[in-house]
């Protein structure tokens, strides 16, 4: 059962054209645009579909009207794809889509889809930095910083769920998909990350009420902090509205920057999650606003200190 | 202590919303409906430290029926604050008091002074 991770998520939205505005300046390249919706893609072609939520070829919507209507998994084979129809099919009406995919509900009521991969493995430049006490990492006459890098979504990193029962969850995906437990929040939810990817967690769970159930954010991998802070600051300039972050967590180790955004989920910017194996020993904590960060920053104007004293507000329109 | 902000009706479009900002950050913003306009602090009650918008002036929904959270689908009702769907139901937003004299709209601030824009 070889499952790579989330590759796709399909939303039904109320403003296509805000969506399509969001998901372009958010970093991902449309690749499908018509009239009733479209595709955006990171570098490794994992990604975004937007429908609007009238579209009566989507799967319906979950009963708290979370945008979110399918999540899609990347399987390494077919034959893998087969395999979890087979287990699937033990309790569940399991579709089976013309283009070879499988699909069915979890046991929270998450419509999930599972597809030989589509993903295209990237071989691309790391951050580079130079460490006091190390060999540097960046040659000699090569900068770090420029007003014009790139700053480009490569790899969805994670989902994350609002359920009220967290215990089916890591049950549904730990017992019948096998995903291994990386770490505990206890009071919110397990991390977890299926076999064939070794990022700390490609989804994790926070209990909520029933009223809420749906996605919370979806995560796209940065190339390091430099571009989660960059892309970060970019959204802000463009008048996107921050929702956590900059920051870094301290289970997974990513950095982050969360943002509003007309899915009714939020987009998160991440970069250096930790990568773990059949070593790794879970952890198990009370999450408080300490565990949920190492440290937390806050987006402020651009300044410099020789300028004119701030005013004390502004507004814009 | 109180404070005032105004502006002329004429600036803010009917069905529109604005965002006002200190610092930098999301403060409160004001909504028109026809020839009312309403005020709220722009902190969502279901965190108390978020604001609702997903980019400058975003606060109602496609429709334009509801003011809109963003951050998790809260649906709140425009005249009056509270919240009709989503995580905040049952919750309300904090109102500003708002007076319209001859197309000068006048926004009292003091209820918000004390919300800090940090998030």
């Amino acid at each position: 059962m070889r499952i790579i991770g989330p590759e796709e998520l399909v939303f039904g939205v109320d403003d296509l054209e805000g969506a399509r505005a969001f998901l372009k300046d958010y970093g991902l390249t449309e690749t499908v645009w018509r009239n009733d919706g479209g595709t955006f893609q990171a570098l490794d072609n994992s990604g975004i579909t937007i429908r609007s939520r009238d579209d009566l070829t989507l799967p319906p919507p979950l009963p708290s009207n979370n945008m979110l209507r399918k999540t899609i998994y990347g399987v390494a084979d077919q034959a893998s794809v087969d395999e979890i129809a087979g287990e699937l099919s033990r309790d569940r009406q399991v579709d089976r889509l013309d283009d070879g995919s499988i699909a069915a509900y979890d046991d929270l009521g998450f419509y999930l889809g599972f597809r030989v991969t589509k993903r295209r493995v990237l071989d691309m430049e790391p951050e580079r930095l130079n460490t006091a006490g190390a060999k540097p990492e960046r040659a000699f006459n090569v900068t770090g910083a420029s007003p014009d890098m790139d700053a480009t979504p490569r790899v969805m990193s994670h989902i994350v769920y609002f359920v009220p029962d967290v215990d089916k969850a890591e049950g549904f995906y730990r017992n019948r998909l096998r995903f291994e437990l990386s770490d505990r929040f206890t009071n919110l939810g397990p991390f977890l990350r299926p076999r064939e990817n070794h990022d700390h967690h490609t989804l994790f769970f926070i209990k909520t009420p029933p009223h809420m159930v749906g996605l919370e954010h979806v995560a796209f991998h940065m190339r390091g902090p430099t571009e989660v802070m960059l892309a970060g600051t970019r959204m802000i300039e463009k008048g996107y509205q921050s929702f956590w972050g900059p920051g870094r967590h301290w289970f997974a180790s990513n950095w982050f920057w969360y943002f509003n955004s007309p899915l009714g989920a939020h987009l998160e910017y991440d970069a250096d999650m930790d990568v773990v194996d059949e070593n790794w020993e879970p952890r198990s904590m009370q999450a408080g606003a300490h565990q949920a960060q190492l440290f937390l920053f806050q987006y402020r104007e651009r300044w410099t200190p020789t300028g004119e004293p701030e005013a004390e507000e502004s507004s814009h329109s | 202590m109180t404070r005032t902000h105004r502006f002329a009706l004429s600036d803010l479009k009917d069905g529109e919303a604005r965002t006002f900002r200190r610092e930098g950050n999301p403060w409160w913003f004001a909504v028109r409906q026809g020839d009312r306009v309403y005020a709220y602090v722009d902190r969502c009650p279901h965190t108390n430290r978020t604001a609702l918008a997903w980019r400058d002036g975003a606060y109602l929904d496609g429709p334009k029926r509801y003011i809109r959270c963003a951050a998790h689908n809260a649906l709140f009702d425009i005249a009056t604050g509270r919240g009709v769907a989503g995580p905040c139901l049952g919750d309300r937003l904090t109102p500003l008091p708002v007076s319209i004299d001859h197309g000068e709209v006048a926004v009292d601030l003091s209820e918000a002074l004390s919300y800090s824009t940090a998030r």
